[in-house]
């Protein structure tokens, strides 16, 4: 995070605040979703849902009251992981889609080479190619795993 | 004696001693593929091995499973992606080593180590197999609470913050662990109508996606801001030279004799698995490091490269690979999910593990035990040849190109386990997840292991408490249950040490204080 500002933060853009909030929610989510199981199964869960959410009221409080806690950064994260994510869950969706291995795990390739830095058509292809055609190899020839089968028959 | 000798006799017969080295070379280049964990190694190997003799098959096998153990630690180290799940804490500081320009020096201590490891547990194996069997019968529900109790204890030497963090990392790993039937009456928890969650959380997809995909975006994190600031993207590490010095292996000698043992200890106990011994053993080496070297100088911090935090789990993930073999030969109890497999390859052959294995096929059972320690005495050369040819090709690829890789394999290793669209998912939605956990500053580690021993603990602990119609105090009875009163009083040590060390540590630094203040003027 070598772009945040490093000067002290204002409490609200404290990042413990808002990290021990979401442990609070989730731990209180937790307790009420375990709520509704049966007697027997119920009280581990909950207890954990308690505890996490003490734990994140704990984070949050020291978060406020301790000045040396740093300022919430998302623009590098948000920039370059969010992206990514977002090519993999389209690729996801195609694979489950029927659209076969080879074409969306090229264009997966070809997104995430781009976000990379590789820059360069003929460069970006060629090593999305390479890629797909070593994890093939790897994967559907040497290792034997089913890879997603197309939808129509021309696919791979 | 004679026994040891007839097992000697069978494995050096050529092609069951070729198998042994062709698998330790196999499973080094497999285990080295992130995404493919030890199960999937073994798994793949068990087809190839039906048409083989018997000691030809379970030695290809015995070589497999020591040696993807050991593959492990090369992504681990070079692009901070574990090639098995016995790696997972190798990444931390094998990588930061690899970082400094040492990935050289953080290989071989990772390979001497899985040796060392490797060898005293087969030593063990071959001279105490009978007799440590026994312990591991002692463990009950009540001991396995316990010993899950001080396995999540052991999190404590792997906080170096903020504390209240690190115990929430440990909550969210045991919460989602709860995911699944339940263990006592069967109902749905957290499944939300899926069918893919009945079994839980799929663990291989998830680990893929805690670090593999989580190491992806810190890449793509770490080349946006290089950019930004516009220097040109930096490379990948490069191997360079793979000589230990000598005041090193000095250095290095205890972590691996205690790493050793404690993944002994646990390995022979059935169902608490390599993970565990890990995290034990890693905790150990944590506080020796905190104690004669942090803050020398020269050294670095913990976490950040130190040669300890590779040397221990990799010392004691090999040290569990043939010490789970004591209780699956003697008593046909498998000590971890592998050597689990390996009763699948024996039933192939039709040979049934325990006690009746020594008496009907003495000869495969002792050249099992016998191939565990031949397997990690050739496992250093073929791990060295594999880093020098195979991973430094690998890696030689550029950093830019590493992004699709790493997505690449990460999620289809995610995909092979069961061939599910879903395990993408899982990848994908863990690795975010634990990308976000760094950011935030919450420990991974912690997670990694309530994920583990969650339903170890759990269903343990229901257990222990209808067998004691709710008495708690069933956990530190010391007549009925010494060995978990024992585990409960050590665990309760794990947790006051530290509290006790910054108490001596800032009393001393009081009183010195005190010491230097200018004596007040005399009226």
């Amino acid at each position: 995070m070598a772009n945040c500002d490093t000067s002290r933060p204002s409490a609200l853009a404290r990042s413990d605040l808002w990290v021990g909030a979401a442990l609070f929610v989730i731990g209180l989510y937790a307790c009420w979703e375990a709520s509704g199981f049966d007697d027997s199964s119920r009280s581990y869960p909950k207890i954990l849902g308690g505890l996490l959410a003490a734990a994140g009221l704990a984070v949050a409080l020291t978060g406020l009251l301790l000045k040396a806690d740093k300022a919430l950064c998302l623009a590098g994260p948000l920039r370059s992981a969010l992206p990514a994510a977002v090519v993999i869950s389209l690729w996801a969706t195609a694979l489950g889609a029927g659209s076969g291995f080879v074409l969306p795990t090229l264009l997966m390739q070809a997104a995430l080479l781009w976000l990379g830095g590789v820059r360069g058509l003929l460069r970006i292809a060629v090593y999305a190619a390479l890629i797909t055609a070593a994890a093939y190899t790897l994967f559907a020839l040497m290792l034997d795993v089913r890879l997603p089968a197309p939808a129509v028959s021309w696919l791979v | 004696m004679d026994l040891i000798a007839l097992g000697f006799a069978t494995l050096f017969d050529p092609s069951v001693i070729l198998m042994l080295i062709l698998g330790v070379a196999a499973g080094m280049v497999v285990g080295s593929i992130p995404g493919i964990n030890d199960n999937i190694a073994f798994a793949v190997f068990i087809p190839f091995s039906f048409a083989m003799p018997p000691e030809q098959a379970l030695a290809l096998m015995v070589g497999v499973y020591c040696a993807a153990a050991a593959g492990g630690a090369i992504p681990a180290i070079m692009i901070k992606v574990p090639g098995t799940a016995s790696a997972l804490l190798t990444a931390v500081d094998g990588n930061a080593m690899a970082r400094r320009g040492e990935a050289g020096k953080a290989l071989s201590i990772a390979m001497t180590s899985s040796v060392i490891g490797g060898i005293a547990s087969s030593l063990i194996l071959l001279v105490f197999a009978p007799a440590l069997a026994t312990v591991a019968l002692r463990f009950g529900y009540v001991e396995n609470f316990a010993l899950a109790i001080l396995g999540m204890s052991s999190v404590v030497g792997l906080l170096s913050g903020n504390v209240i963090k690190g115990i929430a990392s440990g909550l969210i790993g045991l919460l989602a662990a709860t995911v699944g039937f339940s263990l006592t009456t069967g109902f749905p928890r957290f499944t939300y109508d899926n069918v893919n969650l009945i079994e839980g959380i799929p663990f291989v997809p998830l680990l893929v996606g805690l670090f593999g995909i989580a190491a992806m975006f810190e890449l793509l994190a770490d080349i946006w801001q290089e950019r930004k600031a516009g220097r040109s993207v930096s490379a990948l590490p490069t191997i360079g030279s793979m000589r230990l010095p000598r005041d090193l292996v000095r250095r290095l000698l205890p972590v691996w004799a205690g790493s050793a043992t404690i993944g002994n200890l646990i390995g022979m106990l059935p169902g608490a698995g390599m993970l565990m011994a890990i995290f034990l053993a890693y905790d150990q080496a944590s506080r020796r490091f905190h104690r004669c070297f942090a803050g020398k100088p020269g050294e670095t911090d913990w976490g950040e490269g130190a040669p300890e935090g590779i040397a221990a789990p990799e010392s004691a993930n090999n040290a569990v690979t043939a010490s789970s073999m004591v209780p699956l030969l003697s008593l046909g109890i498998p000590g971890n999910s592998t050597s689990a497999l390996f009763i699948g390859a024996l039933a192939i052959h039709g040979m049934v593990p325990g006690p009746l294995l020594f008496t009907q096929h003495g000869d495969i059972a002792w050249m099992i035990i016998v191939a565990f320690l031949i397997a990690n005495l050739v496992m250093w050369p073929i791990a060295f040849l594999v880093i020098k040819s195979v991973s430094r090709s690998i890696f030689a690829i550029p950093k830019e190109a590493m992004v699709g890789v790493i997505a690449l394999l990460c999620m289809l290793g995610a995909y092979a386990d069961g061939a599910n669209i879903f395990n993408i998912w899982v990848a994908l939605v863990a690795g975010a997840v634990a990308y976000a956990m760094r950011l935030a500053n919450i420990p991974l580690g912690p997670a990694i292991l309530g994920l583990i021993l969650g339903p170890q603990m759990e269903s343990s602990l229901s257990n222990s408490l209808s067998m004691s119609r709710g008495d708690w105090l069933v956990f530190i009875d010391p007549v009925n249950h010494p060995i978990s009163a024992a585990m409960i009083a050590l665990s309760l040590l794990l947790w006051l040490l530290p509290v006790l060390g910054h108490w001596r540590r800032s009393r001393r630094a009081g009183l010195s204080q005190e010491a230097a203040l200018p004596a007040p003027p005399r009226p």
